[in-house]
């Protein structure tokens, strides 16, 4: 049987399953919880993250924009401070 | 493997981007940490080693980002430390806007582990396939908009312009996840500058999942300050002006040129009758 992320990760490697009634007529091979494969067809990732329990609050945020971290960390003491006591430094 | 860090990328599509040796890096690591962009490719790193741990949980609003990335830092290279072969996963390509992987990296050869990184497919890469943009057309260049807004930089208005974490512009605080219309309003003065309030600019977003849709929304720059905009959302602004020819340097390369040929040795003429 098929989980939701191995159904998701053969639709993102397989040439054959790029269109909308070639996934359609897939999942009907793969064994996948029906109301799952319903949520796929439909693209509906809110329940598709309810069925795996999955954070939907991710953050993607890898980049400040400042050209020297550190020296920027040391002009701003007073935000430090604050989130020093956050983080329980 | 012992003792060392690798940062890999799974491209931006889960199942469709990640290269073998990536995979091949997760599976054999003790130890793998992971930052995505979504639960779902969470879960998915998750399934590939019995050993992830999301760095997500150093993330809060409120709190500054060099706070949270040093403290990613930290995390990875405690396992190091440890003697441990330590893979961190990031999602798109692990060096591109990401300054964690750089930090964790420059701090593992600091204390002489050995530690490299494996290419990507980035959103940048994905970008150029959506939109069918040749950065080698009219050129490219690309700014994180905050600090493009913070520092004075040229902008070309005959090339494409690409400002990431647009959905960020402005926070000089670094403890937001978002920014008002306010911040987006200072911004677009700022393009104004260079760009008619006409100019039709791009809100892009790559596919994350293979069911999600790519966008790639046309607005008019000045509706950018409305418009709906995610931390991943890009804004791609096309080139308003043709490129001007520089005559002073043509003249010169024209110049350089005349002389070669007065130069080159010419073949022997005959006369043929």
């Amino acid at each position: 049987m098929t989980s939701i992320i191995q159904a998701l990760a053969q639709m993102g490697q397989d040439a054959s399953l790029q269109n909308d009634s070639a996934i359609e007529q897939w999942l009907t091979t793969t064994g996948l919880d029906e109301q799952l494969a319903t949520a796929i067809v439909n693209k509906d990732i809110i329940t598709l993250e309810r069925q795996l329990d999955v954070c939907p609050d991710v953050v993607c945020i890898i980049l400040t924009p400042d050209e020297d971290d550190d020296e920027n960390e040391d002009e701003d003491d007073s935000t430090e401070e604050t989130n020093q006591r956050v983080v329980g430094l | 493997m012992k003792a060392s860090l690798i940062c890999v990328g799974t491209g931006m599509t889960l199942g469709a981007h990640i290269s073998p040796i990536t995979k091949s890096y997760i599976e054999q690591a003790d130890v793998v940490f992971s930052l995505m962009s979504t639960g779902i490719t969470e879960r998915w790193v998750e399934e590939m080693h019995a050993d992830v741990r999301s760095l997500q949980a150093f993330y809060q609003e409120g709190k500054n980002r060099h706070i949270t990335y040093n403290e990613m830092v930290e995390a990875i290279l405690t396992e190091v430390r440890l003697g441990k072969s330590v893979v961190t996963v990031f999602y798109g390509h692990p060096g591109v806007f990401a300054c964690v992987s750089h930090k964790a990296i420059a701090q593992a050869k600091l204390e002489h582990y050995p530690a490299h990184m494996e290419a990507g497919i980035s959103a940048e890469d994905c970008l150029y396939a959506d939109l069918t943009i040749d950065p080698g057309k009219t050129g490219c260049i690309h700014y994180e908009t905050s600090q493009f807004m913070f520092y004075h930089r040229t902008i070309d208005p005959a090339a494409h312009l690409i400002l990431w974490q647009v959905g960020l512009a402005g926070d000089k605080s670094l403890t937001k996840f978002a920014t008002g219309k306010a911040y987006r309003q200072v911004l677009v003065d700022l393009l104004l500058t260079s760009y008619p309030g006409d100019h039709h600019v791009i809100l892009y977003q790559a596919k994350v999942l293979p069911i999600d849709t790519m966008r790639a929304e046309k607005i008019r720059l000045t509706d950018l300050v409305k418009a709906e905009l995610f931390m991943h959302t890009t804004l791609v602004i096309p080139p308003s002006e043709k490129m001007r020819p520089n005559q002073a340097i043509l003249n010169k390369l024209a110049a350089l040129d005349k002389q070669e040929q007065q130069t080159k040795p010419r073949p022997k003429l005959t006369l043929v009758l």
